[in-house]
């Protein structure tokens, strides 16, 4: 038996015990709740609940947090094929056919089709993980601190340079995330910076309030100023089993679609909405009836949804395995594990063998369990829509509120919501990425411990980034992004300035 | 020129990266092979300004053409104010009364963020949120609030 089989077995094992069964559950059931409900995603979803996860044991905290993520990714297509809201950004694609299929009365079919290719891509996707682990942590094992500098200083620049609001805000925002992560003791020298003499902040910006102040507080105003009444649109789900056309049209698809996810979930930056559209867009130009596309094609359904699924499930291989989150909800599981005290990485996998295979044994547990739970209880969730956002923002900030207080029973927390707050919805209304803030509050600290043990390492030459491969490539891959970023930028602004 | 999103996130890379540039010279920059903890607030700090003047003068190039963006739309004035003032009187009254009057004032000021919320709704809203939140953190998680805190002494 191959050595991942063994200790998928391992996984599968922690994860069906009673306690993080609960967990799983728990998770996907609020994580579908939440996809269906349109404004509250799973970012704030996971902001809300980090307070919460204090108290429970590492590796049933990371299985609920998980079970949401995953969960509202397939939540998000209920309510994306049967009343054309997408939940999540990731699942506006599934409206353009899916909500076709529904008005032609194949309503049942598409949601099938949407919840088994969601759920063959997430076992592909955690099989990979399993199937990566080991490879992944041998890799991993030979990065020194040079590297990691070097990975940081690629991944930062790669995600600014495809962040929504240009290269400049998003970059922008991820040096302000990196500055507020240094607030607090310097691990090397003791000194406090940026605390400005106030003692709470002598532990850092607590990682829970910056996140819920960030996310939460700035998404329920934008949400109040913008909202209007959901249209609730009541659609005939019909019978729920494909018939056999669909069955083959739809099997390929799903195949290319997890392929295409899984390879663009492990990218930094991409996420979700990314995959989903490309799928949606190759499926659309291998076609030889792609005017089918819009008008209820059964693989435009089929193909975004596996691609985001599987590309849910990939995202945890740098983010587990290097430590490096490619996107915000990624950051806020690294907190998450932060929080715990464990430090993610290679070493997490052979110091934490029970964690990290069940946390990969849940998640084919919890798809599982969310085929089960989408397809007989659609009714329910359907209902859950008719909850006017009024009621539910008052709710998400008394929760809020009451979990930040809980943190460590001081109102200087809720200060530094409101602060957060402010902050977030400044950079939100002017189009900067929050994604990218939240990515550098993560990843500053150890950038900065990393960058500079390398320079202590080297006795001071910077040259021991360009002198090792693997740093150099991260170096100079970073470098082209960064070029290419700023001369289209300077292209632009000349245009603009000649028009 | 009007004041619009731009302009105050550039001012807010600027000052930003003013203050950690300033505290940086404070804190120390070291060597290159012994940085001191100034180093990257200083290196940071001077790069994010470089970044508000950028985000500045890329404003002013595209103020002739785009439209801007409004630092803040009309109807978006009311829950900002409301939503980070619900939060306030929360944070200010939940060290002298206790956790239910901070919960009801917390709810009671949130619920003016949204202009369409009808006011025989409130005491519903105020009882069922409130008791939920009640019931998940003081009864579920055990965590241990005080409902009620009329004593004002405790600090």
């Amino acid at each position: 038996m191959p050595e991942f089989l063994s200790s998928i077995l391992m996984g599968l094992q922690v994860a069906a015990s009673i306690d993080n069964l609960f967990y799983c559950l728990l998770g996907v059931t609020l994580g579908t709740a939440i996809g269906v409900l349109p404004g509250v995603g799973p970012i704030i979803t996971i902001s809300l609940l980090l307070p919460l996860t204090f108290g429970l044991p590492p590796t049933g905290s990371l299985i609920l947090l998980a079970g949401i993520y995953y969960g509202a990714a397939y939540g998000g297509s209920t309510t994306s094929i049967l009343l054309n809201l997408p939940g999540e950004a990731s699942s506006a694609v599934t409206c353009l056919d899916g909500h076709q299929m529904a008005r032609r009365g194949r309503a049942g079919s598409a949601l099938a089709i949407a919840a088994l290719g969601s759920f063959f891509a997430g076992t592909v996707g955690t099989i990979l993980i399993a199937a990566a682990a080991p490879a992944m942590a041998s890799i991993a094992a030979r990065f020194g601190s040079a590297e990691y500098a070097a990975l940081v200083f690629c991944a930062l620049v790669a995600t600014a340079s495809i962040a929504k609001g240009g290269f400049i805000k998003g970059i922008g925002s991820g040096v302000l995330g990196v500055l507020m992560g240094l607030a607090g003791a310097d691990v090397a020298s003791g000194v406090f910076r940026f605390t400005f003499g106030i003692s709470e902040l002598r532990d850092g910006i607590d990682f829970a309030v910056l996140a819920v102040g960030l996310f939460a507080v700035s998404e329920i105003i934008t949400t109040i100023g913008s909202s209007g009444k959901p249209e609730v649109v009541t659609t005939k789900v019909g019978r729920l089993w494909p018939n056999a056309e669909e069955f083959r049209l739809a099997w390929p698809a799903v195949l290319r679609g997890t392929a295409l996810g899984s390879f663009l979930g492990i990218l930094p930056g991409a996420g979700l909405a990314m995959s989903s559209f490309s799928a949606y867009m190759v499926e659309k130009s291998i076609s030889r009836q792609p005017e089918r596309f819009g008008a209820g094609a059964v693989e435009g359904v089929a193909a975004p949804e596996a691609a985001n699924n599987a590309a849910s499930q990939t995202a945890f291989i740098p983010t587990l395995m290097l430590g490096v989150p490619g996107s915000p909800v990624m950051a806020l599981f690294l907190g998450a594990l932060m929080i715990q005290g464990i430090n993610p990485g290679p070493s997490m996998i052979t110091n934490n063998p029970d964690l990290f295979w069940g946390l990969v044994g849940s998640m084919w547990i919890g798809n599982l369990m969310l085929v089960i739970l989408n397809l007989p209880l659609i009714g329910l969730w359907v209902k859950l829509l008719t909850v006017p956002y009024q009621w539910l923002y008052l709710f998400v900030l008394a929760f809020a509120s009451v979990g930040v207080y809980s943190i460590g029973f001081s109102s200087l927390q809720i200060l530094t919501l409101v602060i957060f707050g402010a902050i977030g919805y400044v950079l939100k209304r002017a189009d900067c990425s929050l994604a990218m803030f939240i990515l550098g509050f993560v990843l500053g600290p150890m950038f900065e411990e990393n960058f500079r043990r390398a320079l202590s390492l080297s006795r001071g030459d910077p040259m021991t980034f360009i002198n090792r491969p693997i740093s150099l490539t991260f170096v100079v891959l970073g470098i082209v992004i960064l070029l290419a970023a700023t001369t289209s930028l300077v292209k632009r602004g000349a245009q603009e300035a000649t028009d | 020129m009007n004041f619009h999103a731009d302009h105050a996130v550039g001012i807010l890379f600027i000052a930003v990266g003013g203050i950690a540039v300033y505290l940086g010279v404070g804190y120390g920059f070291g060597s290159l092979a012994e940085m001191g903890p100034g180093a990257l607030p200083l290196l940071l700090g001077a790069t994010l300004s470089a970044f508000g003047v950028a985000l500045l003068l890329q404003a002013r190039l595209a103020e002739a053409g785009r439209a801007a963006i409004a630092l803040m739309p009309r109807e978006e004035i009311r829950p900002f104010l409301a939503i980070l003032a619900a939060l306030l009187a929360f944070g200010l009254l939940i060290d002298r009364v206790g956790l239910i009057p901070s919960l009801i004032a917390l709810v009671a000021i949130g619920w003016l963020a949204d202009s369409r919320g009808r006011l025989k709704e409130l005491p519903f809203l105020l009882l069922v949120i409130t008791a939920i939140v009640v019931a998940i953190f003081y009864f579920g998680l055990g965590i241990p609030f005080h409902l009620f805190d009329w004593s004002i002494a405790r600090a």
